[in-house]
Order: structure tokens, then C-alpha cells, then sequence
């Protein structure tokens, strides 16, 4: 049996995260400005569970992720893992770091070299990291059988598999380090809706199988709410909401919540044709310059003055769950009954 | 009873390969009322695009199309290429997945709205048509439309672009609106966004919409009728309520059961569908579906099905319709 | 694992049976197996290049006149009774004969063996060039593209200072002075040469650096060495050879060219445009001098362009023969 270890033994701890990246322009590539990708996060990631990490375009999830596993440097802030900082952490032991800490990417199509064989793919990073070839290789058969694939697909070229079998090289390669935690970004949103749901299993069955731990990257809230078990909400870099996975979708308490549980239709013509709906006004606003205060001021149907003003810091409303808003919903509260529906 | 506005027979589409003809269209047949919604969903290779590119007349000469489809009362597929286009942009419309590359980048998204309107309506004065262009805008809910109207597409963001998109769409008063794909692109508080201006632009022009889309969600959201299709060819018809509540076909009910829904009651695990969808130059002998069926029985695997009515406008696709245990026949609407 | 035991092993997995039981297998540890749709023998992307290539018809035959004129240059001269500098005042200017099959030049030597000769000269000069200046370019365009920043800065201006400088007006000056030995004159044209390929594969890298596999690479802890050498560079290499039968073309033009101005290889050393240059005075009463030459440079560089196409469609990644 396993060791029964303290139900929240933090694994990654994230503090004031800031990545930003500069814009450049003319001839001598000048700075004149910063994208505030990742704005001052600050979160834990529990040991053994799923974080979702949910949000639009220009929120920043991807480069939160990036950040983590050092594809991108962050500009400040600590990312403490295994006791060292991977912020500052020097080359080697970032190294070592990486065992630990591996990431799945969005395009099943790009993320596999078209010129390697699968096992090549799949051994890579045990050969890095100083396995010898035989025995890499002979793990990577295994790790294509772990994955629902057969090793001796292990000579064939990237091209000949399907988007959803490529997605499953893509795993098996996060697994050859046996890593302790994956960097899920997007795993599943470029393939066919018949497909996602064998990508899901397989995640939920390996997460089980190798003690995981998964931060899941996605826009897709319903994907999100069934494998996660806390989720984050992203917006402009920042973060708006941090719950428990019912809570998020049962007691949704910042307004941007809300609205997008409210803007996902499902499939069900019933409830579509009664349900009230808030639409949200206007843009996502650019991360190279964000709205002062609250960054979701500029389309909240609730926002006051005040938001303009004062940039809301996270508040924890009920046991581990954080709102950053001035006025967030009570429970049961919905913004449809605050603003009515929203026909333009 | 009112005629159709749009009458799709016996459809199909046929790319020549290096490897042979890949067949991506077959036999598709339904019928568009004056006014209504129809959504086709389907996966990648479904055949969903092609099938609504054909009408148009917008698939590359490799492909050979056979079947008819009229638009009120002229068949789209034998006319000349000259006829088509004054039907083209004018009493059918296209909104396409993509707005950024349906736009020319070095003309402002007015002067292209103005040149769509113009076109179709030579008499049209440049005045009128600017007029046209901002009130279009304004309809879609494009913000300060008298000033956007002189902006370039990449001043737009991938919301407005595809609001500008349907703009120049209704601007000659589109009886049939083809959808393809419109809100992939776009996140979801955008994709609400713009699927609204799509329901307001409808409500106010009466235009007939078939919208091609992957997403389950979006067909409850804003159809009235439903084609599910897989590997080229419909496997069930029928109204929403029909479909999404009572599947009579094994992969719409592999599919309703495979996503995870915002409506429910967490499950612990996803009903997958395993396998991956046909490829379209090499199909299986047989039901396209058989492969991946959990109901498959020696027949799926030899032969085909015939799309077969099931009771009341609601055809489906399977050998086994009967002995599904999914389906209760006589229940429901 | 040996051809035949991959299709072996490749039937047996195909075996119904076997894949029933693979799947119970795997289902009952909650992985559902998903190996549908795979083609029965796996390719490689080399074997799929020249699969493409073979049916490729202008670049076999720009292979196959490259062969040819290779087999003529190397071993021709060989057969020949003369040799390249032998002087027979007999036997001066003479036409086409069954004796000598080009003529003879104006102090007897036999022009056959005399253009085999020099073309094996030139040949050799332009493969030369075109070998260093790939080597160089794909050298600094993979480190300006990989790197970026001041690499890329450093880089990219020379780049654009040798592509702003006239190539003709240099080595007029430079010619004089070093172009003496084919070497030194594949050298001169080397120092030149580099830029385009550099170019292109600075152009590549920058492409393939933000590439989601390149950044599994990088998240895996692979160095920029293995990423540069193993990752990138493969999937480059058509244009890059691309690029270097291009400049194998423009390298024997321009060798051509300098020799006709007597600024490349010193005679009696033969070359094409050697032999160019001592017909240009007989144009008129013996066409054939001027024309035999020419009609080598003309074909040269004809089949290395035919050969780039074929090796631009065969190693481009978008097309595949399998779907």
C-alpha cells in the first residue's frame, strides 16, 4: 500500500510570478514597451492533484506554463520546486529540476520532430539526462505500450499516426523522466471531439498509474471541470479566481467567472433555449496595456469606480477560495439576476 | 406547404489523389425551409465543409461533384460559373472560419463592404453605400462604426473582424447564410459575442442559415435541425430536441456521451470512443463507423447502411437502429 | 530490429487476436489502446524523399547529365591519346575532325581533351565553392537564426554589407591578386558564396526555434548543440542543398566569367571559360571553339538546377506521398 502523506503537501509553490516580454521596434530593436504576460501570480500546487488553469487568449496561461518548466525566464518573482527556486536556479541543477517537472504540448502535429522515429522521440530525453541507448530505448517501447500504443510502432515517423495517437507520443515523452509533475498546455484542444475524451481517460488513468501531479492548461471550462480538482481563472495575467472545482462551478464568485460558465453553450436545446445569458461587452484588452485597477473592469456589467482605482488583491471568501474582486457574487448569487440578460 | 429554399439531392464529392479518388461528400440530401437554422456537425474529414463548399462552387478542380442542389429553383451545380457568382455574396452568403484571411489587408474593412454592396448593385452611389456599410457595422454591434468603418482589418481584433465578416455578408440581404466554422477561432465571451450579432443579423434579415460547426454546444444554441456527419456521409437527421435527446445512431450518441458537459452532474470517467476518425482516401469496407461501434455486429463490417427513417423527420444511419439500447422508439417528442 | 522482423512484428499486431488481447490487457489498466489507421510499413522520411525524387522526372535527368558529364570529366581525358598540353604546331586550328572530334586550338593542342579537362577544372572549383560556402553559411545562419540578439545582429550585418557590395567590381580587383590556382579562385568565389545560404538557413532556424517539438527539447534539458545539430538541422537540409546546387551553378558561371577575363585560373591550366576566352578572337571563322565550351557551362549548370527542383519538392516536409 502507499504511504498516506499529509493531504496538502505543497509540490510547487508560485510567488508574485511576473514574465514579461519586451517590444521591440525600430532599426536598433529599442525597447518601447512590455507584454505583461503573467502579471503577479501567486498560487500552490498540491501534491497528487489536477490544477486547471483556465482563460482567453492573452491571459497569460500558456506563459505561466512555459514559465514553470523554464521554456520562457521570468522577469521576477519565485517558483520554488523541489527546494530551489527555478526563477534563479543555475544550469545544472535546473537540470536536474527537469526530471521533475516535464510539460505536453498544445499541436500534436508540431510537437513531435517529423524527422525522428517515435522511439527516438520518446528515448530523447532519457538520453539527455545520460540513459544509456539500449535500455532508453527499451523503456520507450514500454512507455508506447503505457500510452495505448504498441512499441513496435516505435520505428514508424510522426506523420503516419493520428492527431489523438500523436498526442499519446507527446505523453510518453512527458513520462520517460518520470517526472512528478506535468505542464498539460492545451493537451487536448486541437483534437477531433471523439478524441478528446480518450486523451482525458488516458491523463486521468497514468495520473493514477505514476503518482502525477498535473497543472491542466485550457480554455475549455468543461474539459477543465472534469479532470480538475482545484481550478484557476485567469485574466489579463492575472489571477481572478482560485477554487476547489465545485466551488468554481457551483459558488462562482468573480463576475468574469460568471461570464464565462455563462458563455459556453451546452449541448442540450432545452436549457440553451431558457438560459439567460450574459454577454460581455467589448474586447479582451491588449496584456501590453492593461486597464488600471481591476484588469476586467473595462467589460464587467458590475464594475464601480472603485475598480478603476484600486487593483483588488486576492481575498480568501471561503476556505481555500480566493476571489480577487471588489464586489464579488455571494452564493447563489448570478450576475444575470444583478444586470438582467444581456441583449446588446 | 412552403418550398424549400434550398434542396440538396443525392450530393457527392469526389477528390482525385495521387492514390485514387477519396470520396469526401456522399450522397447528402436535405432540405433548407425559408428562414430556418440547420447545423451540420461533424469531426475532421466528416465531409461537413466540403459538402457546403460545393454549393458555392468553391472546391479546387481536382474535386468532382454529381447531385443537385437547388436554390429556389435553379440548380447550383450545373450553372455557369458567371450565374453562380451573381448568386455568390449576394442571395447566398459565406462566413468562413477564418475572418483574417477573408479580408484584403491593404483595404479598409468599409471600402470592402462598400465594394461587396457595390458589386451586386452597380447603381449603388459611393455615398449610399458608405451609409449601408456603417448601419451593417452598427447592426453586427461593432463599436463607433462611422469611425471603424475607414479602419484596416488588422486594426480589428478576432471578434470584431468576424462581426465586420458577417457585415459584408447580409449586405445585399442574403436569403441563405453558410456558416462555416465561424466562432473556432474566437474564445468563448467572444464566440457568444458574435454568435448574438449572427442571431440578431437573422432575426432582422429572415436569412436561412446552415451552420457547419464541431461543437454540440453551439448546434443547441442556435439550430433548429441537425446532420450529424461522419466519414462523408450523414448518419442521422432530424430536429435538436430529436437528435440531442433521443440519438437513434450509435456515433451521435458515442459523441453526446464522450463530452464532458457544464450541464451535468460530474461523472468519474469520459465514455470514449476509441479509435480515430476514417481517412477519407481509405475508408473501411463497410459502415464508417463500424471500426470504432461498441454495437457493431458481421454486418457493419461488410456493408454499408442506408440512411433509414426512424419515425417523423428523424433518419438515421445503422444496421442495428432496433436493438440499440440506447434507443427507445416511440418515446419522447 | 531487421526489416523482416518489423513486418513480422507488424503482422502480428495486425493479428486480430493478438489485438484483442492487447487491448483487454491494456483496458483493464484503465488505458484504452488506440493503434488503428497505421499504414502496413512504416517509411522513413529519407525513403519517402527519394520516393519523390525518383518520380521526379526533370531532376533524374539532371542527375542523370550530371553523372555523365562527371564519367566524361573524370575519365575521359584518360582515353584520349593527347594530352591536355601537348602542342603539335601541325596541326593548328583545325575544325572537327575524326582525329580530333572538337578541333585544335591555334598552337595544336587537342581541344577534347583540352575541355574535358577544363571542365573537370571548373567542376571541381564550383563544388568546392559550393561545399564551403554551405558549410559557412549553414555554420553562421544556424547561429544568427538559433541564437538571435547580438549573434543575429553581428551576423546579419555582414550579411548585408557582402550583399551590398558589386561581387564583379571585388573580384576584378581581389582576382588580380589571389585568383591564380582553381583553389584560390574556389576560395575567392567561397568568400562570397556564403551569404545566400546563410541567409536562408538564418530564415529557417528563426522558423523552427519557436516550434513546439524544439521546445520539448528545450523542456527535456536538451543544449542548444544537440537541438541545433539534431532537431533543426534535419529538417533544413532541403533547402540548404537547395541552395548549394544553386550556388554550384552561379559558382561555375562565375568562374567562367573571371577566367574570360583572365582574372581566374592562369592558362595553360584549362577551364570552361578558359577555353571561352581563347575562342572569343575565331567567333566567326570557327564558331565551334566558342561554342563547344559554352554548351559544357550551358549543360553544368542546366542539370544542377534541374537536380535543386528535384531536391526542393522531394525534401519539402508539406508534400507527402502518404496522406
Amino acid at each position: 500500500m502507499t504511504v498516506v502523506e499529509t493531504p496538502t503537501k505543497t509540490i510547487l509553490s508560485i510567488k508574485d510570478l511576473k514574465t514579461y516580454f519586451p517590444i521591440r521596434a525600430g532599426v536598433f530593436r529599442k525597447v518601447v514597451g512590455q507584454v505583461h504576460a503573467v502579471d503577479g501570480i501567486s498560487l500552490d500546487v498540491i501534491a497528487g492533484e489536477t490544477l486547471g488553469i483556465v482563460g482567453e487568449s492573452g491571459c497569460g496561461k500558456s506563459t505561466l506554463g512555459k514559465s514553470i518548466v523554464r521554456l520562457v525566464k521570468p522577469t521576477s518573482g519565485s517558483i520554488m520546486f523541489e527546494g530551489h527556486d527555478v526563477v534563479t536556479v543555475d544550469h545544472d541543477t535546473m537540470q536536474g529540476l527537469r526530471r521533475q517537472l516535464q510539460m505536453v504540448f498544445q499541436d500534436p502535429y508540431a510537437s513531435l520532430n517529423p524527422r525522428h522515429p517515435v522511439h527516438e522521440i520518446v528515448a530523447e530525453p532519457m538520453i539527455i539526462h545520460g540513459t544509456s541507448k539500449a535500455e532508453a530505448r527499451e523503456r520507450a517501447g514500454d512507455l508506447l505500450r503505457a500510452v495505448g500504443l504498441l512499441p513496435e510502432h516505435g520505428n514508424r515517423y510522426p506523420h503516419e499516426f493520428s492527431g489523438g495517437q500523436r498526442q499519446r507520443i507527446g505523453i510518453a515523452r512527458s513520462l520517460a523522466l518520470r517526472p512528478k509533475l506535468i505542464v498539460l498546455d492545451e493537451p487536448v484542444s486541437a483534437l477531433d471531439v471523439s478524441i478528446q475524451a480518450q486523451v482525458v481517460n488516458l491523463l486521468e488513468a497514468l495520473q493514477e498509474e505514476y503518482d502525477l501531479t498535473y497543472m491542466f492548461i485550457a480554455h475549455d471550462l468543461s474539459v477543465v471541470r472534469h479532470i480538475s480538482d482545484r481550478v484557476a481563472v485567469m485574466y489579463l495575467g492575472q489571477l481572478a479566481e482560485l477554487a476547489s472545482r465545485d466551488d468554481i462551478y457551483h459558488k462562482p464568485a468573480h463576475p468574469y467567472t460568471h461570464s464565462l460558465l455563462s458563455a459556453i453553450p451546452v449541448p442540450d436545446p432545452d436549457i440553451e433555449a431558457q438560459r439567460k445569458r450574459i454577454v460581455l461587452v467589448g474586447d479582451i484588452p491588449s496584456p501590453a496595456n492593461p486597464p488600471s485597477g481591476c484588469r476586467f473592469r473595462t467589460r464587467c456589467p458590475i464594475a464601480q469606480d472603485r475598480c478603476a482605482a484600486e487593483v483588488p488583491q486576492p481575498v480568501e471568501i471561503r476556505t481555500g477560495h480566493m476571489v480577487a474582486c471588489h464586489f464579488p457574487l455571494d452564493e447563489g448569487q448570478t450576475l444575470v439576476e444583478l444586470v438582467g440578460s444581456s441583449r446588446r | 406547404m412552403t418550398e424549400p429554399l434550398l434542396s440538396v439531392r443525392e450530393l457527392s464529392v469526389d477528390f482525385r489523389t495521387k492514390k485514387g479518388y477519396a470520396s469526401a461528400v456522399r450522397s447528402l440530401t436535405y432540405d433548407l425551409m425559408p428562414g430556418e437554422s440547420v447545423a451540420i456537425v461533424g469531426e475532421s474529414g466528416s465531409g461537413k465543409s466540403v459538402g457546403a463548399l460545393a454549393l458555392l462552387g468553391l472546391l479546387p478542380g481536382s474535386a468532382s461533384i454529381t447531385g443537385s442542389a437547388v436554390f429556389e429553383g435553379e440548380d447550383l451545380l450545373t450553372m455557369k460559373p458567371s450565374t453562380l457568382r451573381k448568386i455568390r455574396g449576394n442571395r447566398i452568403a459565406m462566413i468562413f472560419q477564418d475572418p483574417m484571411t477573408a479580408f484584403n489587408p491593404v483595404f479598409t474593412i468599409g471600402d470592402q463592404i462598400m465594394e461587396a454592396i457595390q458589386i451586386h448593385n452597380g447603381s449603388t452611389t459611393d455615398e449610399e453605400a458608405r451609409k449601408k456599410a456603417i448601419s451593417l457595422l452598427e447592426l453586427v454591434g461593432v463599436p463607433e462604426a462611422p469611425k471603424r468603418v475607414d479602419q484596416y482589418p488588422h486594426e480589428y481584433s478576432g471578434g470584431m473582424r468576424q462581426r465586420a465578416m458577417i457585415a459584408m455578408a447580409i449586405s445585399n440581404g442574403p436569403k441563405l447564410l453558410i456558416a462555416d466554422e465561424p466562432t473556432t477561432a474566437l474564445d468563448v465571451t467572444i464566440q457568444a459575442q458574435v454568435m448574438e450579432s449572427l442571431a440578431d443579423v437573422r432575426a432582422e434579415t429572415g436569412a436561412a442559415m446552415v451552420l457547419i460547426t464541431h461543437d454540440l454546444g453551439l448546434v443547441a444554441n442556435s439550430a433548429e435541425r441537425v446532420l450529424v456527419m461522419y466519414g462523408g456521409r450523414v448518419f442521422e437527421r432530424g430536429t435538436i430536441r430529436d437528435v440531442f435527446y433521443n440519438p437513434t445512431n450509435p456515433y451521435t450518441y458515442g459523441l453526446l456521451s464522450s463530452i464532458p458537459r457544464l450541464d451535468r452532474e460530474e461523472g468519474s470517467k469520459l465514455q470514449a470512443i476509441p479509435g480515430s476518425p476514417p481517412n477519407i482516401v481509405n475508408m473501411p469496407p463497410g459502415c464508417a463507423f463500424g471500426p470504432r461501434c461498441g454495437f457493431a455486429t458481421e454486418e457493419c463490417h461488410t456493408s454499408a447502411a442506408e440512411l433509414k427513417l426512424i419515425m417523423n423527420q428523424h433518419y438515421s444511419r445503422c444496421h442495428n437502429t432496433e436493438s440499440l439500447p440506447f434507443v427507445s422508439i416511440g418515446a419522447g417528442a | 530490429m531487421s526489416d523482416t522482423e518489423a513486418r513480422q512484428s507488424a503482422a502480428d499486431i495486425d493479428g486480430a487476436a493478438d489485438l484483442e488481447i492487447l487491448k483487454e490487457q491494456a483496458q483493464s489498466v484503465g488505458v484504452v489502446i488506440d493503434v488503428e489507421g497505421l499504414a502496413e510499413e512504416p517509411q522513413s522520411f529519407g525513403q519517402q524523399a527519394w520516393e519523390r525524387f525518383r518520380h521526379h522526372r526533370a531532376a533524374m535527368i539532371g542527375a542523370a547529365m550530371l553523372l555523365l558529364l562527371i564519367l566524361a570529366f573524370a575519365i575521359g581525358p584518360i582515353f584520349s591519346p593527347f594530352d591536355f598540353k601537348e602542342i603539335n604546331v601541325l596541326e593548328r586550328s583545325q575544325g572537327p575532325s575524326f582525329k580530333h572530334p572538337f578541333g585544335t586550338d591555334d598552337i595544336g593542342r587537342d581541344l577534347m581533351v583540352r575541355t574535358l579537362r577544363g571542365g573537370r577544372i571548373s567542376l571541381i572549383i564550383a563544388l568546392v565553392m559550393a561545399a564551403i560556402s554551405t558549410i559557412l553559411g549553414t555554420l553562421f545562419g544556424a547561429l544568427a537564426g538559433y541564437f538571435g540578439s547580438a549573434a543575429d545582429a553581428v551576423v546579419s550585418w555582414v550579411i548585408n554589407l557582402f550583399m551590398s557590395i558589386p561581387l564583379l567590381a571585388v573580384l576584378l580587383v581581389f582576382g588580380v591578386k589571389l585568383g591564380s590556382s582553381p583553389l584560390q579562385t574556389a576560395l575567392l568565389l567561397a568568400m562570397f558564396g556564403w551569404v545566400g545560404t546563410a541567409r536562408i538557413v538564418r530564415s529557417q532556424f528563426i522558423q523552427y526555434k519557436n516550434m513546439e517539438f524544439v521546445q520539448a527539447a528545450k523542456a527535456s534539458g536538451a543544449s542548444a548543440w544537440r537541438i541545433i545539430f539534431r532537431h533543426i538541422l534535419p529538417n533544413t537540409l532541403g533547402p540548404i542543398l537547395v541552395a548549394a546546387t544553386l550556388a554550384t551553378g552561379v559558382a561555375i558561371i562565375l568562374e567562367s566569367t573571371l577566367s574570360f577575363l583572365s582574372l581566374g585560373v592562369r592558362p595553360p591550366t584549362p577551364t570552361l571559360g578558359n577555353l571561352v576566352a581563347e575562342a572569343k578572337g575565331d567567333v566567326v571563322s570557327d564558331p565551334f571553339k566558342l561554342l563547344i565550351p559554352g554548351g559544357f557551362i550551358t549543360l553544368i549548370v542546366l542539370s544542377v538546377n534541374f537536380l535543386g527542383d528535384g531536391l526542393r519538392d522531394a525534401l519539402d516536409p508539406t508534400t507527402r506521398t502518404e496522406g
